[in-house]
Formats: C-alpha cells, structure tokens, sequence
C-alpha cells in the first residue's frame, strides 16, 4: 500500500528532523556553555594573575623596605604594571559581564589603593627611614587593602563558579537530551523506515509479478505477432514498413533486417498493382475505410504471391495519422484450390455437355425408331384389318388364323415400342419433387383401369397410403405397372386379390402391391426388373417386359429402393420406397 | 387432279400407306371427294401458293383444314408450316398436324407457329380411323371457318 509507505515515510523523515534539530539545539547548547565556561575559567585566571602581581608588587615593597635597597624594589615595579596589564585587559573581557559590573568597578579603585599604599610606604622608607615606614606599616592600612581587594576577588569568582556550575547543568543536560533523542529517535524512525521498507519490499514483489505476466504476455504476443499465420506489417504513413513479422518476412523471402526501416510496402508489391495500392493506401491515410483488398507481391526471387491486405490507420495523441497496420493473408493456396475447383467443374462441365449430345441423341434416336418403326406396323396393322374387312371371303380358315397371328403380333409390337419409348422417356424427363397423395394417385390409377373396362375379376383392396415427395406423373406410372402387374399374374386364381398398402419402416415409408398370383421362384427375383425379362411365357401372361423396368428407373431417379418378394405358387409382394427429398 | 378451288381438306403425307389409310377412312364417313393429296412439302407448298407444276394459284376457297405430316422429304412439315402461317392467304386456314409419335421435339415449336391441333396417329387399325374420321367431321361439319 503506497498510502502506508507515504506515512511510514514520512514520519520516520520527522523523526530524523526532530533528532537533527534536537542534536543541533543541544550541541549549540553545549557550545554555548563551553565559551561561557572558557570565559569564566579565563576571567578566573585573570583575577589569580592579578593577585599574584599585587603579591609580587607586595613582595618588592617588603624588600625594599627592609633594605632600603632599589634592586629589591625591582618586583613591586613589575608587579604593579603586571596588576595594571591584568585589570585593563580583565575589564576589557569582562566588561558584557553586567553580573560583574559593580564588584568591578570597585576592583579598580581597590587595586590603585593598594598600588598607592605600597608606593606611599616606600616613599617614606627613602625619605624618612626604616623605621617610620615600619610606622606606616604597622597602621595595617596595606593588609586592609590588600583583604578589600581579596574580597573583591572572590566575589567576582563567587559570581564566576556559580555561573560555571549553572554551565555545567546545562551541558549536562542538554547532553542528555541529545543522547535520549538520537537514541529513542533512530530506534523509532528505524521501526518507520523498516514498515516503510515491508511495504515497499511487499509492492515490490507484486510490481514485479506484474512485471512478470507483462513478460510473459508481452513473449506470448511477440510469439503470435511472429509465428501467425498470416503476415503482419506496420508502416509509417509515407508507407515506409517499421514492423514485420516472421510469417511475412519469410513469404517474401526476405530477412528482417533487409526491409524494415529500408523498404517501403510499395517497393514489395508488384508495378501492376502499385499505383491502386499507392492510391488505397493514400485513401487510408486521409482517414477513409478501405477495408480489404488485394495486391501481388514480389518475393526477393522475383517470383509473385497473391494477398489479401486487411490496413488499418493508427492515430497519435494529437489525432494525426501515425501507422498502419496490415494483416497480409497468402492467397496462393487459396488460389490453387480455386483453380482447381474451376478445372474439376469444367471438366464436370464437358461431361454435362456430353451427356446432354448423349440426350439429345437418344431423343432423336427414340423419336426415329418412334415414327420409323409405327410407320411400317400401322401400315400392316392397317392393311392386315383391310384384309380382313374386305377378303375374308377369299381366306379359308387358316388363313383368317394366320392373318389374326400377324394382327395380334401388330399390336404387341406396337406395345413394345410405345413401352421402350415410355421407359426411355421416363428416365429423361426432368424429376420435379412436390407433395403427393398418394392416395389420390392410386385412386386415380383404378378409375381409369375401371372407365377402361378391362375385365380383370380380381378384388383390390387399398389401404391407407401416407403422402410422399415426388414426380406425380412418374410415380402414376409405378403404380399403373405394379397394379397392372398383380392384376395380371392373379388373374387365373380361383379369387384373384391385389392388395394396395403402406408401412413405416425406419422412418420411411414403404409401399407395397401384393398378389395372390402364380408368383415366381425368389432366384430371379432381380430379374423381374430388367428389360424384356420375362418369368412367364408371353402365351400365359400378355406383356412386353418392360414394364416393371420403368418402376424401377422411375424409383431409382427418386433415390429410393424396389424389390420383390414372391415363392411360386403363391403370389408376389412388390414393394418400394422414396428416397430422401434431393434424391435424383 | 382435283380442281384447287375446290379442295376441302389437303393432307400432307409422305407414306403412301398412311395416306391410302387416312383417304379410305375419310371415305367411309363420305369426306373424302375433294382432297388432295401432296407427298412432300413442296408439293403441299406448290399446292397453296400455286407454283411449280401446278402454276395456277389457288384460291383455297374451299379449303377446310390441311392434314399435315412433319416427317417430310424436301421441305418438312414445320416449314409448310411456317410459310402459311406467314402468308396472309393461308395465315387462318387451320392446320392438324399428324405425327407418328408423342417423342416429337417439334410439338412445341407446332404450337408456337399457332397449329390448331395435334394428333399422334395410333397404330391400330380401328383407332385410326376413328380418329381420321373425327379429324374430318370436325374441321369440315363442326368447325366454324374464319371469315
């Protein structure tokens, strides 16, 4: 927490002030008591010098005045000057002294008293003898002098010890205060600082994990930046490229070194594109959206690569174009795969085209053999009927039999033919997919086999049919032949039944026809689906062997399944399915 | 030759049976005493705007309906076609067209150049006629010409 270091901090730092100050105010204390101490000590010396050369001037008076002789007075001489050199100079020192202002200006007057005494005494001794300065001795005037200025003396070092003990407490005090607050104040701004360093040693530790993830992101984005998939470049906005990554440089086939700073995105790209690059580029500067274009690039060997250029235009602080920044995307495998999705669909093209000549050919082929073949069988059907119109008297019976062979072989083959065009066209015609009832289809189926009046006995029985996805007209005719199939083949039974009906089965319908007919052997069970197969011979079961071959192209061009089930004897099951709708 | 101006029905038939066919039954229900009979188109062509051989024009004054087979030599049937229905003499005279067979990719573009009607001649006999001989009663007893 910043906030507690800011505290901790800061007191400390108080604490520190407060011991300096503390020190420095004690210190000059002391200072102070030391100078006054020096002062006092100095006048103290003062004053004992002062009184040794009264002694001194006391000294020479006695020896003179005993001898009468002038080198003994050699010491009063000296003496007194010494006095007089002290007193001037300990007035001088001590003059700001306003304690010592009265005992010193008696000390003068006491001192030049003392110093006239002496000179008085041995004046008399010169002029009047031993004996009269004995006389003037013996008044005791020079000892009560001489004790005045004693006195006096020792008042002012009375004044002066008094003052230096005074100095002492201070000293002494004001030592202590320096030691218990440098003392109780490190301790204390100590404990502050080390809070301080905690908290700073603690938002040390979570700055660098930060730092930390800040690394590791940063190494993360560096290594997506360089090893994407796509190339990544930044540009002044003159277009010099400032920034690339790995994936481009190596694209290019370029190293790092050679482009950035050096080249400009325009010298990469090819001359055909520059001038539009040049000119969406300056689009983008200006501040429009570009979005994404494409340019070819030239790689360091010369060779082209296609791009997809994603530019956007980065701001400084003042709003004023700054960079920009591309997202390059190699289109070359992009355009492989295009190529070669345009060579497989025109290949699938030509073959759609050959199937549609096939088409074509196979209509022109079915409308030939439709109208070249009827041609010539309407001409004999027609004939034949003349014949017989109009020259059955001429034939004998056999001849009416033979003639009646060659009519109903007419017909057959005029069946044939209109059945192979059926199924020819059939499996042509385009599949459209609609609802339908299928119902309502087989319903339909019946009425006209019913309106047609063939005569077919048997019992049909219909059962629920659930609507289905499919070519209406195409599905008719699977129903047409598979009704028209079990009438048929139950025809000769004693109570010819066809059953029509529907059943779910994994969730596709399947419909069915079944018959109590002759049924076949399950072997050739396939082969009832192939062209002009035939299980039965044709003088049983008129047919053309088509029929079930158009069910099943038609079910087949659905997607769905058709299958039959049957045992000789004992009639067939045909069933189908649609496939899913999309089913061609 | 039957007189043009006379000709109520033209039939336009390259084979010589179906046209033997087609005029025996027209005769069993007494339609056919003033038909002609052209065996390709240009023969049916000269026949309407009368060139050729038969130089006259014809006036069609007559003519009912025109029997027409597609599959033709020389000019085909969708050719006869076109041309009358260009020319403003044979613009309304209706036209059936007889075809062997429904696979006909020229049914559309029949019904495009505005044919009347459409018949696929079967192979039987007996259906045959009936249907020639409807043709006939239709366009020559029932149907209301222009004009």
């Amino acid at each position: 927490m910043p906030g507690t270091f800011t505290r901790s901090f800061a007191v400390a730092l108080a604490i520190l002030v407060a011991i300096g100050a503390t020190t420095y105010w004690g210190l000059e204390r002391i200072a102070v008591a030391r100078a006054e101490r020096r002062h006092t000590v100095d006048v103290r010396d003062r004053l004992s010098r002062l009184l040794r050369a009264l002694q001194d001037a006391e000294t020479g008076q006695r020896g003179f005045l005993l001898t009468g002789q002038e080198p003994y007075r050699e010491p009063f001489v000296t003496g007194s000057l010494a006095a007089r050199a002290e007193l001037d100079s300990l007035l001088q020192v001590a003059a700001p002294d306003t304690d010592l202002t009265l005992p010193l200006r008696a000390l003068t007057p006491a001192v030049e008293a003392k110093l006239a005494e002496l000179t008085l005494t041995m004046d008399v001794r010169r002029e009047r003898g031993a004996a009269a300065a004995l006389q003037v001795v013996l008044t005791d005037r020079g000892r009560v002098l001489m004790d005045s200025v004693r006195a006096i003396i020792g008042g002012i070092q009375g004044v002066e010890r008094a003052r230096y003990d005074r100095d002492d407490v201070v000293v002494d005090r004001a030592s202590r205060w320096v030691r218990a607050s440098s003392v109780v104040g490190t301790i204390l701004a100590v404990g502050f600082l080390g809070i301080a360093a905690v908290v700073v040693r603690r938002d040390l530790a979570a700055r660098q994990a930060v730092e930390r993830r800040l690394e590791e992101m940063s190494s993360e984005m560096n290594d997506l930046y360089e090893r994407a998939p796509c190339g990544y470049h930044s540009l002044t906005p003159e277009g010099l490229i400032v920034r690339i990554n790995r994936t481009e440089c190596r694209w290019l086939g370029y190293e790092r070194d050679e482009v950035v700073g050096k080249m400009t995105v325009f010298d990469l790209i090819a001359p055909v594109d520059r001038t539009r690059a040049r000119a969406r580029f300056d689009q983008l500067v200006s501040g429009v959206d570009i979005g994404t274009g494409e340019a070819r690039f030239v790689r360091k060997d010369g060779s082209m690569v296609a791009a997809l250029i994603s530019s956007t235009l980065v701001r400084d602080a003042s709003g004023a174009p700054w960079r920009v920044r591309a997202t390059m995307l190699d289109q070359s495998g992009f355009r492989a795969a295009k190529e070669q999705v345009d060579r497989l669909n025109a290949q699938l093209q030509r073959h759609v085209s050959e199937l549609e000549d096939l088409n074509r050919e196979l209509e022109k082929f079915s409308y030939s053999v439709s109208h070249d073949l009827r041609s010539p069988l309407r001409a004999i059907a027609g004939f034949a009927r003349l014949l017989g119109d109009e020259h059955a008297a001429a034939l004998d019976a056999e001849g009416l039999r033979l003639l009646n062979v060659v009519q109903v072989n007419v017909e057959r083959m005029g069946r044939l033919i209109d059945d192979l065009l059926a199924l020819s066209r059939f499996s042509r015609q385009p599949l459209v997919r609609v609802p339908v009832d299928m119902a309502a289809l087989v319903a339909g189926v019946l009425a006209d086999r019913a309106a047609a009046g063939a005569p077919h006995g048997a019992d049909i029985v219909v059962g629920e049919l659930p609507p289905a996805d499919g070519d209406p007209t195409l599905l008719r005719q699977v129903w047409e032949r598979l009704i028209d199939n079990g009438v048929k083949f139950s025809a000769g039974r004693e109570a010819p039944r066809v059953e029509i009906g529907a059943h779910g089965d994994h969730g596709s319908t399947v419909y069915t026809v079944r018959d109590n007919g002759v049924g076949f052997d399950m072997e050739y069970a396939e082969k009832v689906f192939e062209v002009f197969q035939r299980l039965h011979p044709q003088s049983d079961y008129e047919g053309t062997g088509v029929g079930l071959a158009i069910a099943q192209r038609v079910i087949h061009r659905h997607g769905g399944r058709i299958w039959a089930e049957a045992a000789p004897g004992r009639g067939a099951t045909f069933s189908f399915t649609l496939g899913a709708k999309g089913g061609a | 030759m039957v007189d043009s101006d006379q000709v109520e029905i033209l039939l336009v038939e390259d084979s010589a049976e179906d046209a033997e066919l087609t005029l025996r039954a027209l005769k069993k229900n007494n339609l056919a005493n003033r038909i002609f009979h052209a065996r390709d188109g240009v023969e049916a062509l000269d026949f309407l705007f009368g060139r050729g051989a038969n130089a006259e024009p014809a006036t069609l004054r007559m003519l009912r309906v025109v029997l027409l087979d597609l599959k033709l030599p020389r000019v085909d049937g969708i050719e006869v076609l076109r041309q009358m229905r260009t020319d403003p003499r044979t613009k309304l005279v209706p036209v059936v067209v007889l075809t062997s067979s429904r696979e006909d990719p020229d049914i559309a573009k029949c019904y495009a150049l505005g044919v009347n009607s459409y018949i696929v001649k079967p192979v039987e006999f007996q259906e045959f006629i009936k249907v020639v001989s409807s043709l006939g009663l239709y366009w020559l007893l029932l149907n209301q010409p222009p004009q």
